[in-house]
């Protein structure tokens, strides 16, 4: 079965951890992200009859006082970028990781989440930002941790991606 | 049609045109031939001849080459080029060593700097065992067992300390965290080895980032409690050992002869990694090397506590058998016993137990039956670990009256008794006296209901000696001391009998007196002795001298079971006496 490394970035308090504990059962506590600065979880999932497992590198989050250990995510198969729909600064966050890894990786599988989509009323994204991860060439989602909307597409869609299948 | 050489001395080949006229068969062609092929011809041969032109032209295509032999699966050109640039290398070293030491140096230094540190490490950790076990009773037992043996205390001190168990194997691809292979030893329980992979190798980027570490620094050691995580790196892969216990650098020596080897033959599949794990199914015999182990102090040694340990237990489980085997004979003999005793007609026990390893048996017990210390002495057992208390009664079983009727009747060894059905038979020869005068009481004796002596045959006792005749008679008297009726010819023998011999001889003639009456006293001496002293005073109403007899009274005998008082007599003695 092969496996393949998948890298959650974005700012603090975008949700990423809530994405992944509503794909996976994790193992290791959440300590480990503010102590060492991520959490290693695993997801198999099966695209296209193929069994492939997920290894998802839960890197903490990017605020004014914290970067993201970018050696985490050295040769990473894919990376989701999460941005909060409630908070426009998140989106840059990501757009500012997704520059960093480019540079430092190269070219490498993305999909930008937009997430906290069952906020409607608070929803701060227009057009015109997804738009610009249009002209970034940057897949993007409106997705819900607490709703469950889009979580297993964006893992399965980004495993397609790392796989090369789409 | 023309050829052209540029600048850079390639070769422009001009587009072949269509010829568009027809040529003569014989002369044209053969000269068109020529026109064309001769300065071709010329310009090949002098490109052929030219070595520099030559070296111009294959130096261009060497690398295009080389990388298309690299990516063949049998890579040919490797193998070809062996020979030629170990020797090169070895000519080159053995001129100028010094170039080489340069190319080398970045590679050099850092390997050394790993082997002193990897020494140093050794060193300290001897250092340290040393040091814990030079004041401590096991250090001083292992002192004394260095000076026994004529070994260093270092190594006695190694020898019972390298205990250890490698538990789990991980091979680790270094840059993504993916475990690429797994083993772990029997038993040991395995947590998700892909998470686990992933953490350690997030950890190990996270100490080198958070601490100045140099370029080429790895995390190679993780403890907690008696698990020690040893992590040994090759520029793709890891490989990461979990060890119980003490482990031996020796182990640290094989985790570098491994993850090497693996980098040699997975060379092609960690450069290439996609995330296929199942490539390096072939590097498990690699893991499992690693996978160690060193079990219970002194195993592998001449003197080793476990083999004494092993004599020991073993010498303790052969003394707790035989000591049960022997308590289990013991008991069984003795049971043996108990149930000999139960079958024995004229014994009843009621209880037995066992205390302190002595044997305390109550029952009952008629006097007549077996006596239960012969029975003890026979079989062999020690009469120190007996004790017993028998209350007396009065048996039923056809022995047992058998036994009684001969004991009561006083039957000389010609007569047998056989009971059945509470008849008495009796068998055999007797004398006209004995018939006379004892067998009539045959009927008192208890459990007899009927007394049969039709195959008792009688011998006529012409000869019998007046004392045999006294001997043998026997008078019972009732509760009135009155003679039980049918015994006046038994006296009226006697009379005969002793007037007779003591007209012969001076013997004295002893009557003596038993019985089972009790006085008021309690005593059954003083009504035996009253019964002896009746007989003696009707003797002397029928002219027998006084001084002839002699009254004795004796405790009732305990088969004296009748009840009433007898009277029985003995010749012998002088009355001198």
């Amino acid at each position: 079965m092969p496996s393949k490394k998948i890298c959650l970035l974005g700012a603090t308090g975008a949700g990423k951890t809530s994405l992944v504990a509503r794909f996976v059962r994790s193992m290791f506590s959440e300590k480990y992200q503010t102590t060492i600065g991520v959490k290693v979880d695993k997801k198999e999932i099966e695209i296209a009859g193929e069994n492939i497992r997920l290894m998802i590198w839960d890197l903490e989050g990017e605020d004014e006082t914290v970067d993201i250990n970018m050696k985490y995510t050295r040769s990473a198969d894919g990376c989701l970028l999460v941005a909060d729909g409630t908070r426009a600064h998140t989106l840059d966050t990501a757009l500012s990781i997704h520059q960093r890894l480019t540079d430092q990786n190269g070219p490498v599988p993305c999909i930008c989440l937009l997430n906290k989509h069952d906020m409607a009323d608070d929803w701060v994204f227009t057009d015109a930002d997804t738009a610009e991860l249009d002209k970034r060439n940057i897949p993007w989602l409106n997705t819900s941790a607490k709703a469950g909307e889009n979580v297993n597409e964006a893992f399965t869609d980004l495993a397609r991606q790392a796989l090369g299948t789409s | 049609m023309a050829t052209e050489t540029d600048n850079d001395g390639e070769i422009n080949e001009p587009e072949p045109k269509e010829l568009e006229f027809e040529l003569d068969a014989d002369g044209d062609l053969g000269r068109l031939q020529e026109i064309l092929t001769i300065p071709e011809v010329k310009r090949l041969r002098a490109r052929l001849d030219d070595p520099d032109v030559r070296a111009k032209e294959i130096s261009d295509i060497i690398p295009q080459a080389l990388t298309l032999s690299g990516g063949k699966e049998d890579n040919h050109l490797a193998r070809s080029l062996k020979p030629t640039l170990a020797k090169s290398i070895e000519d080159s070293a053995r001129e100028n060593p010094q170039v080489l030491a340069d190319a080398i140096f970045p590679v050099l230094g850092p390997a050394i700097r790993k082997s002193i540190q990897d020494a140093f490490q050794v060193l300290v950790q001897r250092l340290q065992m040393t040091l814990e076990y030079a004041t401590t009773a096991k250090g001083w037992k292992w002192r004394l067992e260095a000076m026994r043996t004529g070994r260093s205390f270092a190594e006695v001190v190694l020898y019972h300390t390298l205990v250890y168990r490698v538990e789990q194997v991980f091979l680790i691809h270094k840059e993504k965290g993916i475990l690429l292979q797994h083993i772990s030893a029997p038993s040991v329980e395995v947590r998700d080895g892909d998470m686990i992979s992933g953490m350690l190798t997030a950890i190990t980027d996270f100490v080198k980032d958070s601490f100045d570490s140099k370029e080429g620094d790895e995390l190679n050691s993780l403890n907690l409690g008696d698990l020690t995580v040893w992590i040994e790196s090759g520029p793709r892969a890891s490989l990461a050992v979990v060890v119980r216990g003490n482990a031996p650098f020796g182990l640290r020596k094989t985790m570098q002869e491994q993850i090497e080897a693996i980098h040699q033959e997975f060379e092609k599949q960690l450069y290439d990694f996609q995330g296929e794990t199942v490539y390096f199914d072939p590097a498990r015999p690699r893991l499992e090397a690693c996978l160690q182990s060193k079990f219970s102090e002194g195993e592998a040694g001449p003197i080793g506590p476990p083999k004494s340990a092993y004599v020991a237990l073993g010498f303790l489980v052969l003394l707790i058998v035989g000591f049960v085997a022997w308590r289990w004979y013991h008991s069984s003999r003795w049971e043996d016993y108990f149930e000999a005793l139960r079958a024995t007609e004229g014994i009843t026990l009621t209880e037995v137990e066992r205390r302190w390893g002595v044997y305390h048996v109550r029952g009952l017990r008629d006097p007549l039956a077996d006596h239960p210390l012969a029975l003890l002495r026979e079989r062999g057992l020690d009469e120190q670990n007996f004790r017993d208390r028998w209350e007396p009664y009065v048996a039923l079983t056809p022995l047992m009256v058998e036994r009684r009727a001969a004991n009561v009747l006083k039957s000389p060894p010609s007569v047998q008794f056989e009971m059945n059905s509470g008849e008495l038979t009796v068998k055999g020869e007797a004398s006209e006296v004995w018939v006379s005068e004892q067998l009539p009481l045959a009927s008192v004796i208890p459990g007899v209901r009927e007394v049969n002596s039709g195959q008792l045959r009688i011998v006529r006792a012409t000869n019998s000696t007046p004392a045999e005749r006294i001997r043998t008679t026997s008078l019972l008297f009732d509760r009135e001391r009155e003679l039980i009726a049918g015994q006046e010819e038994s006296w009226a023998i006697l009379l005969r009998s002793v007037r007779e011999h003591v007209a012969n001889s001076d013997d004295l003639i002893r009557i003596i007196g038993e019985s089972s009456f009790l006085d008021f006293g309690g005593q059954s001496e003083t009504e035996a002795d009253v019964v002896a002293e009746l007989v003696k005073r009707n003797l002397v109403q029928n002219g027998i001298p006084e001084v002839r007899m002699k009254v004795e009274a004796k405790r009732a005998q305990a088969e004296f079971t009748l009840r009433n008082s007898r009277v029985t007599f003995r010749v012998g003695g002088s009355t001198a006496l």
